[in-house]
């Protein structure tokens, strides 16, 4: 039996290709005269939560597109579930989570506050999570592992808090969310970049970029017949027979492509080779390419390859 | 002394069962103009490429397989 590697990278906000150039935060300061706005927005949303939408109905963040607002609290947030497998056996080995945020961890390093993990419960206690060592910083932060001298890259942003947990290790679970604690807090603001490694069993694949709780949850038969991650490209199945079978079924007007692991075969199904990106071809190492079916539409093969590369920035997506 | 292009005189004739000798092995012939060989299933084929064309660290080339599939395999250096 033979583990391969996956990854999946979440930004809100952030970029996690930028070190000392990361300056992102918003103003939940409601006597300042520029409350709501969020600065230097690099790649995707930061998270503004403000339930009190007859003082504020709209923040100037959502007016200018540079905000996610929630007008609820509650007390874990789900974004997302990174990986999610159907009797196949996957294995967290890393992540790294840092949060611009305007709160920080709390009491110590195992309660965490506004800094996503990926988990499988509580992120406020997280089992994952090692000993209750910390280190509370004022500014400027900086990563000690990533930085190996602190006054190379030390962060510092005009307002509010960076959290940066970094997480090796060994924890066997078949899915994994990606949970931020906000513990019922109001007024509140976090933008963060996660990068998130698992193993699991290598299988056919079946590459389809799909939305966990729109067109994947829905379907026992498609979660039974292949598992689910977040990037679209490590979604293991039993048999590329069959995983190109229910794909042809339920999904015949779009775009996707099954790899075959045995034989080494990538079959293409509304795709022609050309939107198939380099990334993909250097993970699969494919031997050959089987063309399925022509794409009727190229709108189709260009949303398959556009969203696939969104999904991997972290593995040559631009 | 055999003279080129003439069967060598078999040493054994005349002395038992012939000694079949070492099994013949099939020599490749060169591929024709516009065929190239690739690897499949463990034997090489040669094919007749449409196209060519490069995606990341490989080289394929595209042909319709044998199940009326355009393909593209991957070409080893000729």
């Amino acid at each position: 039996m033979v583990f391969v590697s996956a990854s999946a990278l979440f930004q809100y906000g952030t970029d996690r290709a930028q070190y000392n150039t990361l300056k992102t935060y918003c103003q939940n300061n409601t006597s300042a005269s520029d409350y709501g706005n969020c600065y230097n927005v690099v790649y995707g949303y930061p998270i503004f939560v403000q339930s009190d939408t007859t003082t504020y109905p709209t923040l100037p963040c959502q007016q200018n597109n540079t905000c996610t607002r929630f007008t609820n609290t509650i007390n874990i947030r789900n974004f997302g579930t990174i990986y999610s497998y159907s009797g196949k056996q996957a294995v967290l080995r890393y992540f790294f989570s840092r949060s611009h945020a305007s709160g920080t961890f709390v009491g110590n390093i195992q309660y965490l506050f506004l800094i996503p993990i990926p988990t499988t419960g509580s992120p406020g206690y997280s089992n994952i999570l090692p000993a209750p060592n910390y280190e509370y910083s004022t500014w400027p932060v900086y990563d000690p592992v990533s930085n190996f001298k602190a006054y190379l890259n030390p962060y510092n942003i005009p307002l509010g808090y960076v959290n940066i947990i970094r997480w090796s290790g060994t924890y066997f679970s078949p899915y994994m969310y990606l949970l931020v604690g906000e513990y019922y807090y109001n007024n509140i603001w976090y933008a963060f970049d996660t990068y998130v490694v698992w193993e699991y069993e290598s299988s056919p694949l079946a590459i389809i970029p799909l939305s966990y709780d729109n067109d994947y949850a829905p379907y026992r038969e498609l979660r039974n017949t292949f598992g689910y991650a977040a990037n679209g490209v490590d979604q293991p199945g039993w048999n590329a027979d069959d995983m190109i079978r229910l794909l042809k079924d339920i999904f015949p007007d779009r775009a996707w492509a099954v790899y075959d692991d045995k034989q080494y075969v990538l079959y293409l199904y509304n795709l022609t080779i050309d939107y198939v990106p380099d990334w993909l071809i250097d993970k699969l190492a494919p031997v050959g390419i089987k063309m399925l079916q022509p794409p009727s539409n190229l709108s189709t093969a260009q949303a398959w390859l556009n969203e696939l590369n969104a999904r991997n920035r972290q593995a040559g997506g631009p | 002394m055999s003279k080129p292009n003439q069967t060598p005189a078999n040493p054994h004739q005349g002395k038992g069962a012939p000694n079949p000798g070492p099994p013949s092995v099939p020599v490749p012939s060169p591929p024709a103009v516009g065929q190239i060989k690739i690897r499949r299933h463990g034997q090489w084929v040669l094919v007749a490429p449409k196209g060519k064309k490069q995606k990341g660290m490989f080289t394929y080339v595209e042909f319709t397989d044998e199940d009326g599939l355009d393909t593209w395999w991957v070409v080893p250096p000729q």
